[in-house]
């Protein structure tokens, strides 16, 4: 399998994560399973069972409820006039259908989801593809209004003929390989659909680790520029090397996975210096700040909601679980008036 | 009969399952053994003592040539022999045929994955069904589990458990009169012992496990002195270093699955004590990693947030 192959497997691992913890209670998602994606070829050496272990399940509830909450802050911050939001490397992932089932949901001005254009491509195949999915979808005028494209630069082969944009008045699927992104082509990429002037969050979840670190400073520097008020969010592993790290390098090789862009921050100080770096120039953030899930699960999830996760299943270490946790981090970053609520 | 036995720990020793009718005759011999032991089992010094293995059969037999193979050296395995690791089911079977075999050299204590219900969750049930292409297996192992012990003395002064204390036993004879034939309670003394953990605090408080209590200094002290115990060995908990005296040396905590879960990247120990229950610890890394020890169709346990 090709490492691009094990990149994008990466999605499949989260989606599936995802559905267990939906399945086991720890989450309400109901279009995870509309979008979790045919299994990879790495995964069909064996089934892989679709109840995760419990610390598994409590990571991705923790990463899914400080995120949410991390977004919450921000359209807050928006006030009436709402934001927009750029998810990069989107993958499978729920989260604007989740927030428009919600009763009251935020504004949402813009919700653009980047990826490659496989990933566009099958996601806008479910999203489509299926009559009985669609009503589903566009329900609560989620989707009221779609065109779909396809790209024209990319390769001729049989994907050419599958849309790899979805376009909608709010929901919008874009396709962008973003390890070669410069400025330029993301912007030429984005701005068509989005307004300058309004607050604009980026998303990254497990996606920068993948990437070289320079293209990621690269993003990073071109939000901060191109938006006068801007926050981003960034979830992945930290870079250390301690034995920890090493272990995860090594089994993550065994799958053909490389974390460059997890290096450079080792430790949550480093997470949270990267959006107020002086090489990041004039796109630099003024506020930032970093937790791990571990200090998530202690400083931040409601005591309730721990209380009614921890009676789902029993969890039977508390050592191995920390170790885990504290290896994954949530960092955030904002500029421009009135965008400081934007913290954990 | 040695013979036979003989043939399937050779058999086990390179990571081959036996059939299902061997296991269930292994069970029965087991049980038949375990019977006669106490809830806590007294041992003669010298003795290794053992923490969790969790199913990591080839870190298993990395211990063995770190402490020497039995019956040469007389060992105690503090439980939580299966789950989590990719071969549960080879590492209880060799455990128990070494017990049948060497019943005097080997004494085999109940930890809280020894249980219908945590097995289920974590592993060991899906290998049976996956090995075996039915739970018999899984079922005869779990009925032997309630037979097995619930500690052991050294001498009369070392106290191997595999979680700790319990707020309902002052004094080891209160333990000899629970009726350990049962699954795994959910609370009560039995279920302290598999479950509670020492920590930082004073008196007892609430576990974070849910089950089980945390317990501190001051209990650890007034155990010991009313018991004469010098020493509480016990497993339970990751170390990174492979194990931790807490309490003025009074408890240690002992691990002996390295890199655990293949994926925490610590080092695992054993104890050994000698006729004057000196303490030597051995700490070891994993086996070397090959073709083996990770096999191709794994259950994903080792996973990361991607």
């Amino acid at each position: 399998m090709s490492s691009d192959q094990a990149v994008r497997g990466t999605d499949d691992d989260a989606a599936s994560m995802r559905i267990s913890a939906v399945n086991q209670g720890y989450l309400k998602d109901t279009f995870a399973p509309i979008f979790h994606p045919p299994s990879t070829p790495s995964a069909a050496a064996g089934p892989s069972s679709p109840r995760k272990p419990p610390l598994i399940n409590i990571g991705t509830h923790h990463r899914t409820y400080a995120i949410d909450l991390l977004i919450d802050r921000f359209f807050t911050s928006c006030g009436d006039a709402g934001g927009q939001v750029v998810s990069l490397g989107a993958g499978s992932d729920t989260r604007y259908f989740r927030y428009m089932e919600r009763p009251h949901p935020p504004h949402i001005r813009k919700y653009i989801e980047v990826d490659f254009a496989a990933s566009t491509a099958h996601k806008i195949k479910q999203i489509t593809g299926s009559p009985r999915r669609l009503p589903f979808l566009v329900h609560r005028n989620i989707t009221p209004d779609i065109e779909l494209r396809s790209s024209a630069s990319s390769h001729p082969d049989a994907a050419n003929a599958s849309p790899t944009s979805l376009i909608s008045p709010i929901y919008t699927l874009l396709p962008l390989d973003l390890r070669h992104a410069s400025p330029k082509e993301l912007n030429d990429l984005l701005l068509p659909y989005l307004d300058t002037k309004v607050p604009t969050l980026f998303l990254a979840e497990c996606v920068f680790c993948y990437l070289p670190p320079k293209i990621n400073e690269t993003l990073i520097k071109c939000f901060g520029q191109t938006f006068e008020k801007c926050s981003g969010i960034i979830y992945e592993m930290l870079g250390s090397r301690d034995s920890f790290g090493q272990v995860m390098r090594r089994n993550l090789a065994s799958r053909n996975l490389d974390i460059p862009g997890a290096d450079p921050f080792p430790d949550l100080s480093s997470e949270s210096k990267r959006f107020t770096d002086p090489a990041l120039g004039e796109g630099a953030f003024s506020a930032s700040g970093a937790k791990s899930l571990w200090d998530i699960r202690k400083s931040v999830i409601d005591k309730e909601e721990l209380s009614r996760i921890g009676k789902l299943e029993m969890l039977d270490e508390i050592e191995e679980l920390k170790l885990v946790l504290s290896h994954y981090v949530i960092a955030w970053g904002s500029k421009g008036e009135g965008m400081d609520a934007l913290h954990l | 009969m040695a013979s036979d036995l003989d043939k399937q720990l050779e058999q086990l020793k390179r990571c081959e399952i036996i059939p299902e009718p061997a296991v269930k005759d292994l069970c029965q011999k087991a049980k038949e053994i375990l019977i006669e032991e106490g809830n806590v089992q007294y041992v003669d010094s010298p003795v290794t003592i053992c923490g969790d293995i969790h199913g990591q059969f080839f870190d298993l037999m990395e211990l063995f040539k770190v402490g020497g193979s039995c019956p040469e050296t007389s060992y105690v395995f503090m439980g939580d022999f299966v789950d989590r690791g990719f071969y549960s089911v080879e590492t209880f079977l060799i455990l128990l045929l070494l017990k049948v075999r060497y019943p005097d050299r080997i004494t085999l204590i109940r930890g809280n994955h020894e249980s219908r219900q945590i097995t289920q969750v974590y592993g060991f049930y899906d290998e049976c069904m996956r090995k075996y292409g039915s739970s018999n297996v899984w079922r005869y192992c779990c009925d032997v589990f309630d037979y097995l012990s619930l500690g052991a003395v050294v001498d009369g002064r070392v106290f191997c458990v595999h979680g700790g204390l319990s707020p309902s036993i002052a004094r080891l004879d209160q333990i000899r009169v629970i009726d350990r034939r049962q699954e795994v309670p959910h609370e009560g003394p039995m279920c302290d012992l598999l479950w509670s953990d020492p920590d930082d605090i004073v008196n007892w408080g609430m576990s974070p496990r849910g089950a089980g209590f945390l317990f501190g200094g001051d209990i650890v002290d007034q155990f010991n002195r009313n018991n004469d115990i010098e020493l509480i060995a016990r497993a339970h908990q990751l170390v990174m270093e492979g194990y931790k005296l807490m309490f003025d040396r009074k408890i240690v905590t002992v691990w002996s699955a390295p890199n655990y879960c293949y994926r925490c990247g610590n080092v695992a120990s054993i104890l050994e004590l000698d006729e004057d229950l000196r303490q030597e610890y051995k700490v070891f890394d994993c086996a070397a990693p090959d073709a083996k020890s990770i096999p191709q169709k794994r259950p994903l346990m080792h996973e990361y947030f991607l």
